[in-house]
């Protein structure tokens, strides 16, 4: 290998001096293994920023969850027992959960949380989770936090 | 809302301050700590823990210095204890229920650019951790040796030379595989 191998790196980052930079540069014009060295650094650079990433959810909500289980908010019973439906829902034998969450809308309705609530409850019909979906949970969990606020007698 | 405020909402505790941070940085951690773990539920597992460090550590975190160096430094420290406390799951998964999926997509085409990042996944995996995390930073995040070095907390000179060291290993692996497709 050139000596010039690691310089050529120092380099490719901008890393160097302008006069070494500039030696660098004119050593580049007549040396073939360095100029193979600087190919190399610009493939492996290109492969890794071309690389396509497994989808991640926002994991938002598990990591509300994780902040809970571990005591970081003080957050309420109900919104926590939430949480953990969100991701039961997520798991194995579906129908029987399905069912669950069926008569979980109903409740919905019959709260008469708001319309806007009603109306993506009404088209559960098949998955709790999927008319969540189509509003935000953090609404979801707005309406239900004043729902519970108004409907249990406040202390102090 | 801007990021100092955004912070100091979230030192106090506010929720819902935590949970616009938290969408906004979810996936450069994830990000970061793929590319180091190379396995798509450990790299999950780390940012989540990373914001559980950040979340402990943000009211004591000094708005003269910078957020996302700051950030960086949990994800890739938290990154790098994860590999060291877990083994790697093994790569080889069924490529021919991932054809099936995709069935409206030539098929060659999906196993060829699978087969490409399970080969990068593999030589990645080759590279000592702490290569791994100089090599992140620099190629993907396109950090500075100084930045870098702050992040990780060592001299220059060492990410200077753990980057020499991380892209010929890389070189030397990937060079052969790819052949025509290297040049
Ligand atoms: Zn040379």
């Amino acid at each position: 290998m050139c000596e010039w191998e690691r310089k050529v790196n120092a380099y490719w980052d901008n890393e160097l001096p302008t006069e070494e930079a500039q030696d660098v540069a004119r050593h580049l014009q007549t040396c073939v293994e360095c100029q193979l060295t600087l190919n190399s650094l610009r493939r492996i650079r290109q492969i890794l920023l071309q690389e396509s990433l497994p989808a991640t959810p926002t994991a938002i909500f598990a990591t509300f969850d994780r902040l809970n289980r571990e005591g970081a908010f003080q957050v309420p019973r109900w919104r926590s027992w939430l949480l953990q439906l969100d991701s039961w829902l997520m798991g194995p034998k579906v129908a029987f959960k399905v069912a669950m969450a069926a008569s979980l809308a109903s409740a919905l309705i019959l709260a008469n949380l708001s319309a806007q609530i009603s109306q993506a409850a009404v088209k559960v019909q098949g998955s709790f989770r999927h008319a969540v979906q189509s509003i935000s949970w953090e609404q979801i969990l707005q309406r239900l936090e004043t729902f519970f606020e108004t409907s249990q007698p406040k202390r102090r | 809302m801007d990021e100092r405020h955004l912070l100091e909402r979230c030192g106090k505790g506010d929720e819902r301050a935590w949970a616009e941070l938290v969408n906004r940085y979810w996936g450069l951690a994830f990000r970061i700590a793929y590319r180091i773990l190379r396995n798509k539920e450990d790299a999950e597992d780390a940012a989540q823990e990373a914001f559980v460090q950040v979340y402990r550590s943000l009211p004591t975190f000094q708005h003269r210095s910078n957020f996302r160096t700051w950030f960086y430094r949990i994800v890739v420290r938290v990154a790098m204890a994860h590999l060291s406390s877990e083994s790697a799951e093994p790569l080889e998964e069924s490529i021919e229920a991932e054809i099936l999926e995709c069935a409206h997509e030539d098929p060659e085409k999906i196993v060829l650019a699978r087969e490409r990042e399970q080969i990068l996944d593999w030589a990645i995996q080759q590279l000592p951790i702490d290569w791994r995390a100089v090599l992140v930073l620099r190629e993907v995040e396109g950090l500075s040796y100084a930045e870098i070095a702050e992040i990780l907390g060592i001299p220059i000179g060492t990410v200077e030379s753990r980057l020499f060291r991380a892209r010929k290993k890389l070189r030397q692996i990937l060079e052969p595989i790819l052949g025509d497709e290297w040049r």
